[in-house]
């Protein structure tokens, strides 16, 4: 089989392209997107007597004494009530006056007593619906999460009708027992306060984690008809749409989201992020730039960007961003002085700023001399320089890294090509052949090498 | 005469259940069953206040946990005491209205004592009737005694 040099050397080509893709695993970055919302929380309520409860009675020999305490709340003296309900033993106040006892230990933040003095009033009422609430509450702020969530169960049960108290239960049914558990008390609570922001963010983290997409969307929309300039809605709308799959949509709702004052940095890099995506990447670099010039830019965000802009040929920008960043370089972490200098020179060498790249290729070795990536690079860098000798020594040192041998190997045997030094490139496919057995297609080069030889031989 | 001894004997078997146990006074401040102790006390219609005097007389020797034992003793018998049928005993023995039972019980309580009390004062005005007619009968039996006409006519 006779083959002329130029078609050989393409078939060469592509025979070798084909073993590099069979090795490299670089594969386009699956993203994953994240919004940052507002998440729903829980409620302490404001400090409240409890003189005008309607589920524990007061008795009328209290009744003075009452209005004494009243006066001392209002003046703010916590401690001296405490002191003043502290001369009577438990049983001899009524549950109102107990309740209130432990309403103001818990004011105190003396929430162990609070505990002890709302289950004391539970021994004497199991049903009242104003201490289990309390107790959820108390819970709650204790992180007994699992605890808070009974009581406020119990408080429900019994017939509570309180908005704070079905959606606490949301908020806990959500924390502990999936979406799904959550949907109906933080819909109790809307029924009772419609305009509650809290209970409306927890309704829409319920449904859309309970991935009732239609439903999320279609209470988004009645929101943002009552309050177009809220970010956070938008925010939600980005989220679901996000969820959804729908990137036109999500960039549309950030973007919205952003021009009304959202300028979470979390929402600025996802919004970048999908910019990149949709190509608009002028608007991703203002983005990334507003970004960097609050300082909220990490390094790691910034290489991950710059890696989308170099896969997408948007040199210039990737280059103009790396600038932006040079005056941090000083403030970074060796390893991402290193990562700097390795896009800085892969940029630099794609906008053919050979010595630029040169320069940063060595000083990303420099930061890192057993970097895999940037010996291969500076090596295929040297290659495109027609720097043989050169290319060959980093070729080796990454051939000596056990990750990075076959590939190595590979863009030597391929450096030789480039260079017509066919006998050295088949002496090192063998090798690689004979260490990898399974790279059969290698075969075929090391054949067509073979006959190249042959018939130079012979010419 | 007769009429004495029946009026005091109904009384006496009106209040024959008056008179409940008292706590101890001879309390040791280590080693009581404090429980107990709190559920005598109750049982006893004894204010819960009662403990105060254990706190004045033992000060710092007194167990740590007795408060809250006795306590606990004390509203475990007020469960039991402070019902409606316990009043009406107490009212119908014409006893005082104890101040002992928490408000959420008091009502029941308070209910079955002013029935008891009735009971009560219905006893009395029947005993007072039964008097009453015994006395006539006395009476009436005394005018026959001193004018019998079948005698006046001998």
């Amino acid at each position: 089989m006779k083959i002329t040099g130029r078609v050989a050397k393409q078939k060469l080509w592509i025979a070798l392209i084909a073993a590099f893709l069979a090795v490299d695993t670089t594969a386009e970055s699956n993203h994953i997107f994240e919004i940052k919302l507002k998440k729903p929380e829980f409620i302490l309520p404001q400090y409240s007597p409890l003189f005008s409860s309607r589920e524990a009675a007061i008795a009328l020999e209290e009744v003075e004494r009452a209005v004494a305490l009243k006066d001392l709340l209002d003046s703010g003296d916590r401690q001296k009530v405490l002191s003043e309900l502290d001369k009577y033993y438990d049983l001899e106040l009524s549950p109102a006056m107990l309740m209130l006892k432990a309403q103001v230990y818990f004011s105190v933040k003396e929430y162990d007593k609070a505990e002890a003095t709302y289950l004391s009033v539970l021994a004497r009422m199991p049903q009242l619906v104003r201490a289990h609430s309390d107790l959820g509450q108390l819970d709650l702020v204790r992180e007994d999460f699992v605890k808070a969530r009974q009581y406020f169960a119990n408080a429900v049960a019994y017939g509570s009708n309180e908005a704070i108290v079905h959606g606490q239960l949301g908020y806990l049914n959500l924390t502990l027992h999936g979406a799904t558990s959550a949907i109906s008390a933080y819909q109790q609570a809307l029924a009772l306060e419609p305009e509650n922001v809290q209970w409306q963010r927890g309704l829409l983290a319920a449904l859309s984690q309970a991935k009732m997409y239609e439903a999320t969307l279609a209470y988004i929309k009645e929101l943002i008809q009552k309050r177009p300039d809220d970010p956070q809605i938008w925010l939600n709308q980005a989220a679901l749409a996000l969820q959804m799959d729908n990137k036109e949509m999500a960039l549309g709702s950030l973007e919205m989201a952003i021009l009304l004052g959202d300028a979470d940095a979390a929402n600025l890099k996802t919004a970048a992020q999908l910019h990149l995506r949709v190509k608009s990447y002028d608007r991703a670099s203002e983005l990334m730039a507003n970004l960097m010039s609050k300082g909220k830019l990490d390094a790691g965000s910034l290489f991950d960007y710059v890696s989308w802009l170099v896969q997408a040929a948007q040199y210039d920008q990737a280059e103009q961003l790396l600038k932006l960043y040079a005056s941090k370089l000083g403030s970074l972490s060796i390893e991402d002085q290193f990562a700097y200098y390795l896009h800085s020179g892969r940029v630099a060498q794609y906008k053919q700023q050979y010595v630029n790249a040169n320069t940063h290729y060595k000083n990303a070795l420099e930061k890192n001399p057993s970097s895999g990536d940037a010996l291969m690079s500076y090596a295929e860098f040297l290659v495109s320089q027609k720097d043989y000798v050169q290319s060959e020594f980093y070729y080796l040192r990454a051939e000596a890294l056990p990750q990075y041998e076959k590939k190595a190997m590979i863009g030597r045997a391929q450096m030789f090509i480039d260079s017509q030094n066919y006998n050295s490139a088949v002496s090192v496919l063998r090798d690689v052949y004979k260490k990898y057995p399974d790279m059969s297609d290698l075969q075929d080069t090391i054949t067509i090498l073979e006959n190249i030889i042959r018939n130079r031989e012979s010419a | 005469m007769f009429k004495a001894v029946t009026v005091i004997g109904l009384i006496a078997l009106l209040f024959g259940c008056a008179g409940a146990d008292r706590p101890f006074a001879n309390v040791s401040c280590h080693g009581e069953n404090w429980k107990e102790l709190g559920m005598q006390t109750a049982k006893a219609l004894s204010s819960i206040r009662t403990f105060d005097t254990y706190i004045e007389t033992c000060g710092s020797s007194l167990d740590p946990t007795a408060k809250a034992a006795f306590i606990d003793g004390y509203a475990r018998a007020l469960i039991d005491i402070c019902t409606k049928e316990n009043g009406r005993k107490l009212g119908a023995a014409n006893q005082e209205l104890p101040n002992v039972c928490p408000l959420e019980l008091r009502a029941d309580f308070q209910q079955g004592y002013v029935q008891g009390k009735r009971d009560y004062y219905e006893k009395v005005r029947e005993l007072k009737k039964i008097s009453d007619d015994q006395e006539n009968r006395s009476l009436q039996h005394g005018q026959y005694g001193v004018g019998d006409p079948s005698k006046a006519q001998k």
